[in-house]
């Protein structure tokens, strides 16, 4: 009962957010633009709505929504092939952790946005580029939860197992896994953050097709509309990364009770 | 299995300070094979360090345990050890966490399924093989820490204060569990206790420590027919000798 009338507030909230931009944009922002600008820089819903649909049926917003997509995953899932294994061994070998870790801090806080004009000039305007960035946008994330993950790792539990003979596979399979996980996710939710960041920005500075890019386009054409609708779509995707991906995941992870 | 514990020491880095600290200072002490022995003694002397060196998990300095002759290197599932607080993995439902060790064994499936029943059965928890730990009490993840360790056969079963963290009545009711599963004298048992009274129910000998760096202060025998009455006069009279001689010991 207390889940539908959240519902309903949610629903309500994004309604009084579409009246008042309907009415921003019929009064002209309230009078401030004579009705032609405000025509072309502040449509209405109804507008967009219609070309929304427009956009989405000549398979235009599609396509470029799949073109960032495949990147973004092709990106990430590098990032994780790396990070994962570099945050596990850090948390398993001291020595290695000192090795990697000035690399990592001295890393990890420079934007991801920074190495686009590197990756250009390294990749030109193409889909490596856009890998890249997204490697280098994502991976300390992964690397840093993870290691966070294996310092929070009960030391008794790899007692338990070395009693057991096991050897470093079934430990990492029994212990470290599912001990790190939540991290991980958290690492993960966060470095899919930066890759959808830094490819959004790579396609608006260059690099062909791609959501991005039909954001620039929609700059150079003056088409307010479809910039608005990329925007939305992003807000959507994101939304049902967060649902379809982690979601799951979690609610699995709470029947365990470990993490409270 | 015998045990030899021949001259063990060790110490451990302090911090902000030059020298080590030692912990255990030469211990030497021999254990029958299949004898229950008791290892009390004050609060940090250093008991739960022997019993991880026992284990294999600890190196000491210097001195070495034989295990019928054969020096310890390494853990060995052959020798299993129960935690006070337990250690289960939360990830995992009662029978997995039984089935780890001999999983982690590549022992044949119908094995493992055939074992861990009878260890479910042994330690009373049937009906309680799809539950995780935490919808457990302390008393029921203390039995299946046990019977994780009793499908491994274990020759020697090393014990950190299993049933430290119960209260006196599910307390009682393990330590009598014990006593059964102990009866078959199928294994050697070393256990820590804070509890002289506990350590007289359940103990073919206890040996008191003194602390700082540990010394072995005193050994002494319980010569009581099974099972043992609490109340019996010769059991009091043991109890409050070994109390005395801890007390001493801790000063
Ligand atoms: N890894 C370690 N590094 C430094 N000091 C340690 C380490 N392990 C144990 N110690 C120290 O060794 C001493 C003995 O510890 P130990 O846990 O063996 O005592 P104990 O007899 O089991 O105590 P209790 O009865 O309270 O469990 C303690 O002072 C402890 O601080
Ligand atoms: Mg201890």
């Amino acid at each position: 009962m207390k889940k539908f009338k959240a519902v309903i507030q949610g629903c309500i909230g994004i309604l009084m957010l579409l009246l008042i931009w309907t009415v921003a944009s019929k009064t002209g922002l309230f009078g401030k633009l004579d009705p032609d600008t405000a025509e072309m820089l502040f449509p209405d819903p109804l507008v967009v709505g219609k070309r929304f649909v427009e956009v989405l049926t000549s398979g235009y917003l599609l396509t470029n929504i799949w073109v960032s997509m495949k990147r973004v995953l092709v990106g990430f899932c590098i990032a994780v092939i790396i990070g994962l294994p570099i945050g596990i061994f850090m948390g398993r070998s001291q020595s290695f952790h000192n090795y990697i870790n000035p690399i990592i801090r001295f890393v990890s806080p420079i934007p991801g946005v920074a190495w686009v004009p590197l990756a250009i000039l390294w990749f030109g305007l193409g889909n490596n580029a856009a890998i890249f960035i997204i490697i280098m946008g994502s991976m300390s994330p992964i690397i840093t939860n993870t290691y966070q993950g294996m310092q929070n790792v009960d030391s008794k539990l790899y007692q338990v197992l070395d009693i057991m003979e096991a050897n470093w596979h079934q430990t990492i399979r029994y212990c470290v896994i599912p001990s790190i996980l939540p991290y991980v996710m958290a690492g993960f939710k966060l470095g899919l953050g930066f890759a959808w960041r830094v490819v959004i920005a790579a396609e608006m500075v260059g690099v062909p097709r791609g959501m991005g890019y039909v954001l620039s386009v929609g700059r150079n054409t003056g088409d307010t509309a479809i910039t608005l609708i990329t925007i939305i779509t992003l807000g959507i995707i994101m939304i049902l990364m967060e649902v379809v991906l982690f979601g799951t995941l979690e609610k699995r992870m709470n029947k365990w009770k470990m993490w409270e | 299995m015998a045990i030899e514990i021949k001259e063990i020491s060790k110490s451990f880095p302090q911090n902000e300070q030059e020298e080590d600290l030692s912990i255990l200072n030469n211990i030497s002490l021999h254990i029958e094979d299949r004898e229950f022995v008791s290892l009390v003694g004050p609060s940090g002397c250093g008991k739960s360090t022997l019993l991880r060196i026992l284990a294999g998990l600890l190196k000491p300095d210097s001195g070495q345990i034989l295990v019928d002759g054969r020096a310890i290197t390494r853990p060995e599932s052959s020798r299993c050890m129960v935690f006070q607080d337990y250690v289960l993995f939360p990830w995992m439902t009662v029978s997995s966490n039984i089935a780890l060790g001999l999983q982690v064994r590549k022992k044949d499936k119908e094995y493992v399924h055939k074992k861990v029943q009878w260890a479910i059965e042994l330690v009373g928890l049937n009906g309680f093989e799809k539950a995780y730990p935490h919808q457990l009490s302390g008393g029921m993840k203390q039995r299946v820490s046990i019977a994780r360790a009793l499908v491994m056969n274990p020759e020697i079963l090393l014990m950190d204060e299993p049933f430290g963290a119960l209260d006196s009545f599910t307390r009682m009711k393990l330590q009598d569990e014990l006593v059964r599963l102990c009866g078959k004298k199928e294994f050697t048992t070393v256990f820590i206790t804070h509890d002289c009274d506990e350590a007289v129910y359940l103990s073919d000998r206890v040996v008191v420590f003194s602390g700082s760096p540990a010394e072995v202060k005193e050994i002494l025998p319980v010569d009581l027919p099974r099972p043992r009455n609490r109340t019996s006069p010769e059991f009091i009279a043991l109890r409050n000798q070994i109390l005395k001689v801890s007390v001493s010991a801790a000063e």
